[in-house]
């Protein structure tokens, strides 16, 4: 049987496919429980995607920063007539959007947000898109994957700790198919490309008839979603 | 429809743009998903560049048909001398792909020659590199990204708006 140590290609999903002693993945997805990682022969090991993990309680990733669209590039001006006809315009389009497209529910929420929240943070449930975006399900299956893989190195780096909490940097979700861009229109309109990032609890405890003495189960506290563009959207999971 | 600030600021802008900017800025380039590009000034204000470039050929592309997030892809030639500049702190071996609609010619056909590049699934290229990250390059809103190696004097650099 391989181990992360010895063989470049380590896949904790192949770990056990060879061994005829090997206890049953049981853990459950959070919120959701058919929702499994990605699979196949073109999918990476966890070492090559994702995050960074450390110790220690969430902490908000300091790469995580909000654009100022192109407002830093152009002088600020006062709005022009033309400028007034276009809000009108969008507003109209919002309202028959609102009225004729309901499948376009939460992409017409967020742009109503941004038309009428004055620029503050908006909360939505993440778990509405991962119930409706295969993107998200896919999303969400990689970023559990994350984390674990996170917590068996920080485990196997001090196998001594039984009991930690890790928190990690962000990932760039809509960049790759591991993360990939929302499918639906709704969500491309509605959050469209963001910024994930995870923190969670483990726990080591004994596995029986198993070739691992031990192993770390993972208990994901928070996935914690922002958009960085200037709508400012944000979420947790 | 667009549904985030980022979209009316542009419909707000747009206007100032043609008539306050239009000769040093062509806007309707920055979205359009087609067509390489090799003027570096019209680069230069769209991200950063952290040493001297000698020539350099872009694209830009958007990620979805109705998102309104869209990326800048570079191939930049520099002095080998200056490639620290371009490729800051050590590099991270992990999984990368092209953005969709990057087209793989001229010297972004060089990407299709790095080891273990093969087709992913949204057309371009997939592969595990040591990739860079963009500080010196960032600019709002392109303020995620990354950058990769292509010789001695040849960098990658894509960033992509969140």
């Amino acid at each position: 049987m391989s181990n992360r140590k010895e063989d470049p290609n380590w896949n904790p999903r192949l770990r056990n496919q060879e061994n005829p002693h090997a206890c049953v993945d049981t853990r459950p997805a959070i919120g959701r429980n058919n929702v499994m990682p990605t699979q196949g022969k073109s999918v990476p090991s966890p070492k090559f995607f994702g995050a960074r993990y450390r110790l220690g309680t969430a902490a908000r990733p300091i790469s995580i920063v909000f654009d100022n669209g192109f407002l830093d590039k152009f002088p600020p001006r006062k709005p022009t007539a033309a400028d007034y006809v276009a809000l009108t315009k969008w507003k109209a389009i919002l309202s028959g959007a609102e009225s004729l497209q309901p499948d376009l529910q939460d992409a017409c929420q967020a742009y109503r947000h941004f038309l009428a929240g004055m620029g503050l943070p908006r909360a939505f449930p993440y778990e509405s898109y991962i119930m409706n975006d295969k993107s998200a399900e896919t999303t969400l299956a990689n970023a559990m994957l994350d984390i674990q893989d996170g917590v068996e190195v920080i485990w196997e780096s001090d196998k001594a700790i039984k009991r930690f909490s890790l928190t990690g940097d962000g990932i760039s979700c809509g960049s790759n198919s591991l993360f990939p861009y929302p499918e639906t229109e709704n969500w491309q309109k509605a959050i469209g490309g963001h910024v994930i990032w995870l923190s969670g609890d483990a726990e080591v405890v004994p596995l029986a008839m198993s070739l691992f003495h031990s192993s770390p189960l993972t208990e994901i506290s928070c996935i914690r979603v922002e958009r960085v563009s200037s709508d400012c959207l944000c979420s947790r999971y | 429809m667009y549904t985030r600030r980022a979209c009316v600021v542009r419909l707000l802008m747009l206007p100032l743009l043609m008539v306050g900017c239009s000769d040093d800025f062509d806007n309707s380039q920055m979205y359009s998903s087609n067509g390489m590009k090799t003027d570096i000034d019209s680069l230069k204000r769209l991200i950063h560049l952290p040493a001297n470039v000698e020539r350099c050929e872009w694209q830009t592309g958007t990620r979805s048909p109705h998102g309104d997030d869209w990326w800048l892809a570079a191939v930049l030639e520099v002095n080998s001398d200056q490639l620290p500049a371009f490729l800051p702190g050590t590099g991270t071996r992990e999984f990368f792909e092209t953005p969709p609609g990057l087209e793989l010619v001229s010297s972004f056909a060089a990407l299709r020659l790095l080891p273990d590049a093969h087709p992913s699934e949204s057309g371009g290229i997939a592969l595990i590199v040591d990739t860079y990250g963009v500080s010196p390059y960032t600019s709002s809103p392109l303020l995620d990204g990354r950058a990769i190696k292509l010789s001695a004097n040849q960098v990658f650099v894509t960033l992509w708006t969140n």
